[in-house]
C-alpha cells in the first residue's frame, strides 16, 4: 500500500508549479512532511521566488521589446490590476479625486528609495514634477498635477508615471526617457474596472527582481486603497 | 431585652395609591372639544378594528410569528399619544400594535409588516415585535422587556441637546417595573430631569404571573417615590382620564420639569399572543367578563352619546364603518404585497460603506507630537466634541471627577455638565440611553470604565444597538461608542482584567477597535465618532501610561486597516491591543536568532482585515496570531481559518494561535503571569510554527489527551519583581544612596506608572516624624503626598524636585 505523501499546501503548490513530484522528494518537516524548503533545495536556484510578473500577469505578455537607447538594458514587467476596489474607495470617500492621484501615490510608494520625485506626464501634454509624492495625502496629489503651477524640480532619481485613457489595449513596451530609470505607464479608461500596468526599468541601474517588486507592490497598493493611508 | 420584641418602626409601609378618574357628568372637560372626542373614538376604534383583522389574519396563518394584541388596551396609547407630535418618540413593547397606530403609522405599511411583506414599516426584517416608523416618531415595538424605556429617556434628553422641545415617551408592561431596566431608567432620567414621560400600561399579568406575585407593592405609581419623580395611577380604560394625567405628565416634560411616571391600570381581555387561552391557568372567565362589561370604546361611546351629546349614534356608526373600510385595504395592500427579495437578506447590517468618508480622506501630512495614551484620545474627544455639539459622554464620574483613569480630564470643564453627563452606575440604564440619543440625532459615548462591566449593559449592546439599523429596515441606527479600558494589567483581579473582544466581534452590526498605540487610539476614536454603527473601543489599560507620537492635526484612522508593525520575511505575527508590543520584543528576540519576523497590528477586530494577513502569508508561508481573548472560538480560531479559505496555498505549516490562558484572572502575580501571553511564550509558538509544530492550546477540554503537546516557553529564571509596565524613567544621574529607611512612590492605580517630584517640603537634615509630609508628586491623575516611613533625619534627598519617578521607586531615606 502507497503510504500518503505529506505536504504542506505551500509545498504542493512550489511542486506544481515546478514540475516537481512530490513523492520523490524526501520531507524533513513533522511526520516526514514534505515543506517548502525541500523543494526550494532540489530545485535549481535560477528561477528566483515567484518571478513577480509571470505571477501577476494574467495575459501572455511578449517579452519586452526593446526600447529607443539600444546602449540600455531596458527591460519591462506588465500586471492587470483591479480597479474595483479603488472606485468603490472613491466612491466611499465623497472626494470624486479621478485614480490618478492614488496611481501616483501608489507609484511613489512602491518604487521607495529608486525614485525621489514623481514626473507625471499630463495626457494633455506636458509634465508635473512631485516632490516627495510619497508623504503627500491623494486629494493634495490630484491639486498639484491639476495646477498650472509647474514646479520644476531637480532631483536625481525621477520615476516617469502616466496614464493612457484607452480601452481595449495593452502596453507592450514603453520609452524610458534619459536620465532616468523607471517609468509606471497606466491603461485605463476613466470608467474601467481593470488597468494594465507596465513597469519599464533600465536593468542596470534597477534589478530586474526590484522592479518586480515595484510593479507587485504597486498592484497591491491599487486594489487595497486602504494600504495607502497608513 | 427579649430578641422577640420587634423594632414598631421597623414594619411594612401602607401603600396609598388614588386612581384617577374622569368627573362624571355632562360636561366637556376642560382642553376637549366634540371633534377631539371623535378623534379620540376613531383611533380607538382604529386599534381594536386592525387588531381584530390581524387577530383573523393569523389565525389563516397569514402573518408569521408571533402575534400580541392590546386588545382591551386601546384608551391608554390613544390617551397618551393624542399628546405628541410626529417629533416626539415613542418606545412600546411586544404589545404594540396600538402604539404603532396611535402615534400615526399608516395602517397599511404595519399589515404589510405583520405580513412580513416588502412594503412593511421595515421591509419585513423587523415584524411585530419590532416595528420602527422614524416619520412618526416610533422608536420601536420591542421583544425584550423594559428595553425601550431607557431609549426614551434618551430620546428626551438627545432633543434637550439639540435644543428642541421634543419628549421620549416609554410605554411598558407591569411585568417590567421589576426589571433592572425600569429601576435603571427611571433612576437616571429622575436626575437628569430627562423630557419623559414614563407609561406603564399594568394589565395585571406578565403573561402569567400576577403582578401581586412579583412584587409586595403592586401600587407601580407608587415607586415613582423611589426616584424623587411625580408618580400616578390613572384608569387606563377611561380615555379621558389618561388624556387628563398625560396633558400634566406631557407640559412637564416639555417645560424641563423633568419625567413623570404613569400607571394606567388596564386589562387585555384576549390572550398573552395568539394561541395561548384567553383565561389561561392564571385568571378566571369571571374576571375576563367584569373587564369586559368595562371596555373602554364601549365605555367612551356610552360617554359621547349619554353624557357629552356631541355626536349621534349615526355619527360615530359613520366612523366605524370608514375604519372598516381603512383595515380593510390595508389587508389587501398586505396580501398584494411582494415578498422581500431573499438577495437582500443580509442588507442593514452596517453602515455601507463601512467608514465614515473623512476616514477614507487623508488629510495632508502634519507635524506629531508625543503625548501620552489618554491625552491623545482625550484630545480627540474634545475635537470632535467641539465639532459636533450633539455628542454626549455619559459615565461614572467621568464628569468633574475626570474619569478614573483621569482619561477625561478638562472635558468638564469645557463642555460643562449637560455633555459630560456623570451617570449613576446603571450600565443598562445609560447605555440604553445613549442608544436612545444616539438614534435621534445626538451621538453618545457611552464609558463603561472596565471592559469587564459590559456584560451589566450587554443586552442594550446586542439585542438593541446592534440589531437597530437591521430592525428597522436601515430607517434607524445607533452610532454610540462605548469606551472602556481593557485587558490585565498588574493583578486587576478577576473583574477588571477582561478583553472579551471575541465575544463582541461575534454580534453582526457591532465594530470592535483594540488599537496599540496613542495616535491609533486617537484615529480610531475620532473615526467611531463619525461612524453610522455602535463601536466598543477596548483600550488597553496597560497602554495608558505609554506615550508615542501623534499628528497634530485632524487624525483619522479607518475600520478594517491592519498596521504591518514591523516586516520581515520568515513569519508572521498577528496581534492587536498591548499584546502588539509583546509581539515586537518577541522579534526582536527571534531576530537575535536571524529569524525574520513580521508583526501585523489588527487595530480593529472587526472588521477585520484578513486581507493584509493573507498578503503576509504570502511572503512568509507561516502564521502564528497571538490574543488577549480567550481562544476558544477566538480571534486565533478566525484568522487561522481565514488563512485556509484565503490563503491556503501559501501555507507551509500550520497555522498557531497563543491567548491568554482560559481561566479567569487571578490577583497573584505570580499566577496571574502563568496565564498570560508573554514575549518568551511568543519566541517559543513562533519557533514551533516554523518546525510545523505550532503550541496546541488545551481550552476544548475534550476527553482524552492532546495529540501533541504544547511547546513551552522555557521556563522563566526566578520570579521577577513586580516591575512597572514602562521603563522606569528615572534621572540617569547616579545619585548618593542613604543607608537610611527609604522613601519610595507609593504603588497606587493600576494605570499609573510614573509621577513627577513636584518638591521636597523638608530639608536634608531635617527632623521627621514617622507620617509627615516630606515630599509631593505629581502623577497624570493626582498629587501625591509622600509621608517620612519612620522618625528620624531626612536624607540624603536622592531624587530632586522635577525628577520623574517610577512607581515604587526610591526618591530618598530617612536615618533613624
Amino acid at each position: 500500500m502507497n503510504a500518503r505523501t505529506l505536504a504542506s499546501p505551500y509545498a504542493k503548490r512550489l511542486a506544481r508549479e515546478r514540475g516537481v513530484t512530490l513523492s520523490l522528494v524526501t520531507g524533513t518537516g513533522p511526520n516526514g512532511r514534505i515543506v517548502a524548503d525541500d523543494l526550494l533545495r532540489i530545485v535549481a536556484v535560477a528561477a528566483p521566488e515567484p518571478a513577480p510578473a509571470a505571477v501577476a500577469a494574467p495575459m501572455a505578455a511578449p517579452a519586452p521589446a526593446p526600447a529607443f537607447a539600444p546602449a540600455r538594458s531596458i527591460s519591462a514587467f506588465a500586471a492587470t490590476i483591479d480597479l474595483a476596489p479603488l472606485a468603490a474607495f472613491i466612491t466611499a470617500s465623497g472626494t470624486g479625486l479621478s485614480i490618478d492621484a492614488f496611481v501616483i501615490k501608489a507609484a511613489a510608494r512602491s518604487a521607495g528609495a529608486h525614485a525621489t520625485s514623481i514626473r507625471w506626464m499630463r495626457p494633455e501634454g506636458g509634465a508635473v514634477t512631485l516632490a516627495r509624492a510619497v508623504a503627500l495625502a491623494p486629494t493634495e496629489i490630484d491639486r498639484l498635477i491639476g495646477s498650472d503651477a509647474n514646479v520644476s524640480v531637480s532631483a536625481d532619481k525621477v520615476m516617469v508615471v502616466s496614464r493612457l485613457a484607452a480601452k481595449g489595449v495593452r502596453p507592450v513596451a514603453g520609452s524610458l526617457p534619459s536620465g532616468v530609470d523607471l517609468r509606471i505607464l497606466v491603461v485605463a479608461s476613466d470608467d474601467a474596472t481593470a488597468a494594465e500596468a507596465l513597469v519599464i526599468h533600465d536593468a542596470e541601474a534597477i534589478s530586474e527582481v526590484d522592479a518586480g517588486s515595484i510593479l507587485t507592490g504597486f498592484r497591491d497598493l491599487i486594489e487595497a486603497p486602504l494600504r495607502l493611508l497608513v | 431585652m427579649s430578641a422577640q420584641v420587634m423594632n414598631p418602626a421597623i414594619r411594612a409601609p401602607e401603600i396609598h395609591n388614588p386612581v384617577f378618574r374622569s368627573a362624571p357628568g355632562k360636561i366637556v372637560p376642560a382642553g376637549l372639544t366634540a371633534a377631539a372626542l371623535l378623534e379620540l373614538y376613531e383611533r380607538m376604534v382604529l386599534l381594536r378594528r386592525f387588531e381584530s383583522v390581524a387577530q383573523t389574519a393569523c389565525r389563516k396563518g397569514e402573518t408569521p410569528g408571533f402575534l400580541h394584541l392590546y386588545i382591551g388596551e386601546e384608551a391608554t396609547a390613544v390617551g397618551v399619544c393624542a399628546h405628541l407630535r410626529p417629533t416626539d418618540w415613542i418606545t412600546s413593547t411586544h404589545r404594540g400594535h396600538g402604539h404603532a397606530l396611535a402615534k400615526g403609522m399608516e395602517p397599511n405599511i404595519l399589515m404589510a409588516e405583520l405580513f412580513g411583506k416588502r412594503d412593511g414599516c421595515c421591509g419585513g426584517r423587523g415584524g411585530t415585535m419590532h416595528l420602527y416608523d422614524r416619520k412618526t416618531g416610533l422608536f420601536g415595538t420591542n421583544g425584550i422587556v423594559a428595553a425601550g424605556i431607557s431609549h426614551a429617556v434618551g430620546a428626551g434628553i438627545s432633543a434637550r441637546t439639540q435644543g428642541k422641545d421634543g419628549v421620549g415617551v416609554a410605554f411598558f408592561g407591569d411585568g417590567a417595573t421589576n426589571h433592572g431596566g425600569f429601576h435603571e431608567s427611571l433612576n437616571f432620567a429622575g436626575i437628569q430631569k430627562a423630557p419623559a414621560v414614563l407609561v406603564c400600561e399594568n394589565n395585571l399579568y406578565a403573561t402569567a404571573t400576577p403582578l401581586a406575585s412579583a412584587t409586595l407593592n403592586p401600587e407601580i405609581a407608587t415607586r415613582a417615590a423611589a426616584y424623587g419623580i411625580p408618580g400616578i395611577a390613572v384608569d387606563g380604560n377611561d380615555v379621558i382620564a389618561v388624556w387628563q394625567v398625560m396633558a400634566d405628565a406631557i407640559a412637564r416634560a416639555r417645560s424641563g420639569e423633568g419625567p413623570t411616571l404613569i400607571e394606567a391600570k388596564t386589562y387585555r381581555t384576549v390572550g398573552h399572543h395568539e394561541g395561548d387561552h384567553v383565561t389561561g391557568t392564571y385568571r378566571t372567565q369571571a374576571e375576563v367578563d367584569l373587564w369586559l362589561k368595562r371596555d373602554p370604546i364601549n365605555l367612551f361611546r356610552a360617554r359621547i352619546l349619554d353624557d357629552f351629546g356631541t355626536a349621534s349614534a349615526d355619527e360615530l356608526g359613520a366612523i366605524d364603518a370608514k375604519i372598516d373600510k381603512i383595515v380593510a385595504e390595508s389587508l389587501e395592500f398586505a396580501r398584494n404585497s411582494p415578498e422581500p427579495d431573499a438577495t437582500t437578506s443580509s442588507l442593514y447590517v452596517y453602515a455601507e460603506p463601512i467608514n465614515p468618508a473623512d476616514a477614507l480622506v487623508q488629510a495632508a501630512p502634519t507635524a506629531t507630537v508625543t503625548q501620552s495614551w489618554l491625552d491623545a484620545v482625550r484630545d480627540g474627544i474634545a475635537e470632535e466634541m467641539r465639532r459636533d455639539k450633539h455628542i454626549l459622554y455619559f459615565g461614572e464620574g467621568t464628569g468633574e471627577r475626570g474619569g478614573t483613569f483621569a482619561h477625561t480630564k478638562n472635558l468638564w470643564t469645557e463642555f460643562g455638565p449637560n455633555r459630560m453627563v456623570d451617570t449613576p452606575i446603571s450600565e443598562q440604564g445609560f447605555t440604553g440611553a445613549a442608544i436612545g440619543a444616539s438614534a435621534t440625532g445626538s451621538r453618545t459615548i457611552a464609558d463603561l470604565m472596565f471592559a469587564d462591566f459590559v456584560f451589566e449593559a450587554a443586552g442594550q449592546i446586542v439585542l438593541q444597538a446592534a440589531k437597530l439599523r437591521y430592525m428597522s429596515n436601515g430607517q434607524m441606527n445607533a452610532p454610540m461608542v462605548v469606551r472602556v479600558g481593557s485587558g490585565a494589567v498588574r493583578s486587576a483581579g478577576p473583574h477588571h482584567s477582561g478583553t472579551y473582544h471575541p465575544s463582541w466581534a461575534n454580534i453582526p452590526g457591532l465594530i470592535v477597535c483594540m488599537p496599540s498605540t496613542p495616535a491609533d487610539a486617537k484615529g480610531l476614536m475620532k473615526t467611531a465618532l463619525r461612524a453610522g454603527d455602535p463601536v466598543l473601543m477596548l483600550e488597553p489599560k496597560a497602554l495608558f501610561a505609554t506615550k508615542g507620537e501623534v499628528p497634530t492635526a485632524e487624525h483619522f484612522v479607518p475600520f478594517g486597516l491592519a498596521r504591518i508593525a514591523r516586516e520581515g520575511a520568515d513569519i508572521t505575527i498577528v496581534a492587536a491591543g498591548q499584546l502588539v508590543h509583546r509581539a515586537l520584543e518577541a522579534a526582536e528576540k527571534l531576530a537575535a536568532e536571524d529569524i525574520s519576523a513580521e508583526v501585523i497590528d489588527l487595530r480593529t477586530i472587526m472588521p477585520l482585515d484578513v486581507g493584509t494577513v493573507a498578503k503576509s502569508v504570502a511572503k512568509t508561508h507561516r502564521l502564528l496570531v497571538v490574543d488577549e481573548g480567550w481562544g476558544a472560538f477566538g480571534v486565533g480560531a478566525e484568522v487561522a481559518q481565514a488563512m485556509n479559505e484565503l490563503a491556503f496555498d501559501d501555507l507551509d505549516a500550520p497555522v498557531g494561535r497563543l491567548h491568554t490562558d482560559p481561566q479567569p484572572h487571578p490577583l497573584a502575580p505570580a499566577l496571574e503571569r502563568a496565564m498570560l501571553v508573554d514575549a518568551d511564550k511568543i519566541v517559543a509558538g513562533a519557533k514551533g510554527v516554523l518546525d510545523g509544530k505550532p503550541p496546541v492550546p488545551k481550552h476544548w477540554r475534550y476527553l482524552g489527551g492532546q495529540s501533541a503537546p504544547a511547546p513551552v516557553a522555557v521556563a522563566p529564571a526566578a520570579p521577577k519583581a513586580v516591575t512597572p509596565p514602562a521603563p522606569a524613567p528615572v534621572a540617569a544621574a547616579p545619585v548618593a544612596v542613604g543607608d537610611g529607611e527609604p522613601i519610595t512612590m507609593p504603588f497606587g492605580d493600576l494605570t499609573i506608572s510614573e509621577g513627577t517630584i513636584v518638591g521636597w517640603l523638608k530639608k536634608e537634615g531635617d527632623a521627621v516624624k514617622a507620617g509627615e509630609i516630606v515630599a509631593e508628586i505629581e502623577t497624570d491623575k493626582a498629587v501625591v503626598e509622600i509621608e517620612a516611613p519612620i522618625d528620624g533625619t531626612l536624607g540624603p534627598i536622592e531624587q530632586p524636585k522635577g525628577t520623574v519617578v517610577p512607581m515604587g521607586g526610591r526618591i530618598g531615606s530617612v536615618r533613624r
